[in-house]
């Protein structure tokens, strides 16, 4: 079976360069921490307790963050400018480092993150910051940083990057060269575009594809709005339109129907989840 | 700097040129009447009183002592460039230096102006034709030949002043123009790289304190303050960000976190929280556009600008809202180009083309039709024209749309803050083009132009 070429006939091309991007930023990620390209059973969502590195002036939203990650069973070390950020990250690893652009004092946060990177500290990085322009993004993740987040944002987004991020830097993550990617029954093949449940075929336009594979990846997490324009369709602003959830309300009909395990949920106000739990 | 002229510059110096030419033409005149008319005159009274001492001669001599003496003054030599012949009743010669009556002379008296022969050459000359007493003709006159020459020598002398003084003229009103056109052209430059958002730009000053000079100093002047004030705007824009939209996302996770506490049972009240939370999104999506458009309006994207291939951005654009246009049982027709590539930011370009498929969607009945067509615009830009079947907007409120917050018709709202057209506009605008609604009979049609566009030839 072929994926299903969309009828305007001009997407087979920008999908196959897009997803060449994606998947050379996250083997990036992934030589990074010695994976082997191997076709991993995606894992289940487990909290395992997590270990964070803030680095953020601004007190209220440090304190804030603390609360709700104490919450959820994570620590998180604070620190309220760019010298004491890196002391504490010299102290320990963590599991994912956040770094507020602005920071008070000579170090700026950009600058913070090419010393942690030029000092060999390989935990992945979010970058917060009010300055939510293309430009700052860019610039962001030139400097060595893995995901960028504007503020303001809301909590749930902020604990789905976190999420996503702590797994690429963990084994639990499918293998950005692997050739297969399976949930439950539902399995993909990314040489052949093939997909199947349970055995039975499903086509899929190739935009749907990247939702499928890009949902499959982070299987077990939830999974923003927000990160889906990023990843799947590489937009940087808000279109202010229901397009995504049209989207994956037409992949849920496609993959879902018909079977009895839900796989594709729907996480109120934060975003979806593709996991075969209960 | 080399440059071409425009066409007015060009226009003013044949025009210059001219009136200077007149006026030389008319001092030429002027002189030439005094003078020559001077001359003129006292030849004339001159060849009046001696044709009258010849006629008092004949009257008091009789004619044949008067021919004597005329031959004896003037046959077969000139005498001060005289000419003259007394002839008989049947105008044959008596005496005087012509040997025959002209042609041209009547028997009535009066002036005329003769061909003559002398040495060295034809000349002209000017005579008086007086009837003696005794019923005998007198030619009385002047050679022209110095008045000739000294006209000819006047004409020479003037024309070789007044063609340098007429080039010189003409070059340094020319010069004075270019170096004035360099000066206003370099504030031209300046103006329109500010206009685009370029506010660290400044007019060149020279220091010669000539008015244009000065000029440009105050333009600058006027320039810093500008920067200053803008810079002013920004600041308060990004503390607008960062202290307006921080509470409100402080708020959104009070809001998450309770209902992650609330009981599952009480579905009524989790529903509330949800509709909180969707307010204060929506609060957000409105300041971050308003963030966006503030920012678009700066111009200080346009240093993001590269060379965009329009045919991807827009097709992947399409492709973005098609499933929803499909759901709606809408018919998207869609006319795109192999390659038509313009200097821009591919981001915004995509958010306009996509604010505008957005607004063609929501308003838009059930199984209508929308149009997304990208072509090369007939001035050489790019032209998205965005179409729809559906209601339209009334002519009064196309220029308002585009205003930001301006909803128009409460009853066509489906959502959004107002802001989709003015982004729109605002993107057209950093990109050197506009945004034009038109009547689409029925419904609307969205033009959309970008410039700076370069077609690329071959095929894929």
């Amino acid at each position: 079976m072929k994926v299903k070429v969309c009828p305007l006939g001009y997407d087979a091309k920008s999908y196959s360069l897009s997803l060449h991007y994606l998947t050379s930023f996250a083997a990036g990620i992934a030589r990074r921490h010695g994976h082997h390209p191997l076709a991993l059973r995606a894992a289940a969502r487990v909290l395992v307790p997590m270990k964070i590195l803030l680095v953020e002036d601004n007190e209220r939203l440090s304190a804030f963050i603390r609360d709700r990650l104490a919450e959820e069973g994570h620590t998180l070390n604070m620190a309220a400018n760019g010298q004491d950020g890196l002391n504490l990250a010299a102290q320990g690893p963590h599991d994912v480092i956040i770094v507020d652009r602005m920071l008070p004092g000579e170090l700026q946060g950009l600058e913070v993150i090419q010393q942690l990177r030029q000092g060999g500290n390989s935990a992945p990085i979010l970058i917060l910051s009010a300055l939510a322009d293309v430009d700052e993004r860019i610039r962001g993740l030139k400097a060595g940083g893995d995901d960028y987040l504007p503020k303001p944002f809301a909590f749930g987004e902020l604990m789905a990057r976190i999420e996503v991020l702590a797994r690429r830097g963990s084994s639990a993550q499918a293998a950005p060269e692997a050739t297969e990617l399976s949930v439950h029954d539902l399995r993909i093949d990314l040489r052949t575009h093939k997909i199947t449940r349970a055995g039975k075929a499903i086509t899929l336009r190739p935009r749907e594809f990247r939702l499928l594979e890009y949902l499959m990846r982070n299987a077990g997490q939830i999974v923003t709005r927000a990160m889906l324009l990023e990843n799947v369709w590489e937009y940087d602003f808000d279109p202010e339109t229901n397009v995504i959830d049209v989207q994956v309300s037409k992949l849920r009909n496609k993959i879902d129907a018909g079977f009895d395990k839900p796989l594709l949920r729907t996480i109120r106000t934060v975003g979806y989840m593709l996991t075969a739990d209960d | 700097m080399i440059r071409f002229l425009p066409p007015g510059t060009l226009r003013q110096a044949v025009v210059y040129a001219g009136a200077v030419s007149l006026l030389l033409i008319g001092l030429a005149a002027w002189i030439w009447s005094i003078t020559a008319g001077q001359v003129d005159a006292q030849l004339t009274q001159l060849i009046e009183a001696e044709s009258y001492s010849v006629l008092v001669a004949i009257r008091e001599g009789g004619r044949e002592k008067t021919v004597a003496d005329v031959a004896e003054r003037f046959n077969h030599k000139p005498i001060m460039n005289q000419v003259v012949l007394l002839a008989d009743e049947a105008l044959r010669p008596l005496a005087g230096n012509l040997n025959e009556w002209p042609e041209s002379v009547s028997r009535v008296e009066g002036w005329h102006t003769i061909s003559i022969m002398r040495e060295p050459g034809p000349s002209e000359a000017r005579v008086l034709h007086r009837i003696m007493p005794d019923r005998s003709h007198l030619l009385y006159g002047y050679d022209l030949t110095d008045f000739l020459a000294g006209r000819k020598a006047f004409i020479v002398a003037f024309m070789g002043v007044s063609i340098p003084l007429l080039v010189t003229v003409l070059l340094l009103g020319f010069f004075i123009r270019r170096s004035l056109l360099g000066q206003i052209d370099a504030i031209n430059e300046a103006a329109t790289a500010i206009m685009h958002g370029n506010l660290k730009e400044r007019v060149p000053e020279r220091g010669d304190s000539t008015e244009l000079d000065l000029l440009s100093a105050t333009i600058n002047r006027m320039l810093d303050h500008t920067e200053n004030l803008v810079g002013g705007i920004t600041n308060v824009s990004n503390s607008i960000a960062h202290d307006l939209r921080t509470p409100l996302a402080e708020a959104r996770a009070r809001f998450e976190r309770l209902i992650s506490k609330w009981p599952a049972s009480d579905e009524a009240a989790k529903h509330e929280i949800e509709g909180g939370i969707a307010d204060i999104d929506k609060l957000i999506r409105t300041f971050n556009a308003l963030m966006r458009l503030a920012q678009i309006e700066t111009g200080a994207r346009q240093s993001g600008f590269k060379s965009v291939e329009l045919p991807h951005v827009v097709s992947e654009t399409v492709e973005f809202y098609q499933l929803v246009a499909e759901q709606k049982g809408l018919d998207l027709i869609v006319e795109i180009p192999e390659h038509l590539r313009v200097t821009g930011d591919p981001s915004l370009i995509a958010q306009a083309v996509g604010n505008l498929i957005d607004n063609a969607i929501k308003y838009t009945p059930r199984g209508g039709r929308i149009g997304v067509a990208l072509s090369t615009g007939a001035d050489g830009g790019a032209t998205v024209v965005v179409d729809d079947n559906g209601p339209g907007i009334p002519d009064a409120e196309k220029a308002k749309v585009t205003t930001r917050f301006y909803r128009g018709d409460p009853a066509r709202g489906t959502g959004g803050a107002g802001l989709g057209l003015s982004l729109v506009a605002a993107i057209a605008s950093l990109h050197g083009g506009s945004l034009t609604l038109a009547n689409n009979y029925p419904g609307l049609r969205a033009r959309l132009t970008l410039q700076t566009p370069t077609l690329v030839g071959g095929h894929v």
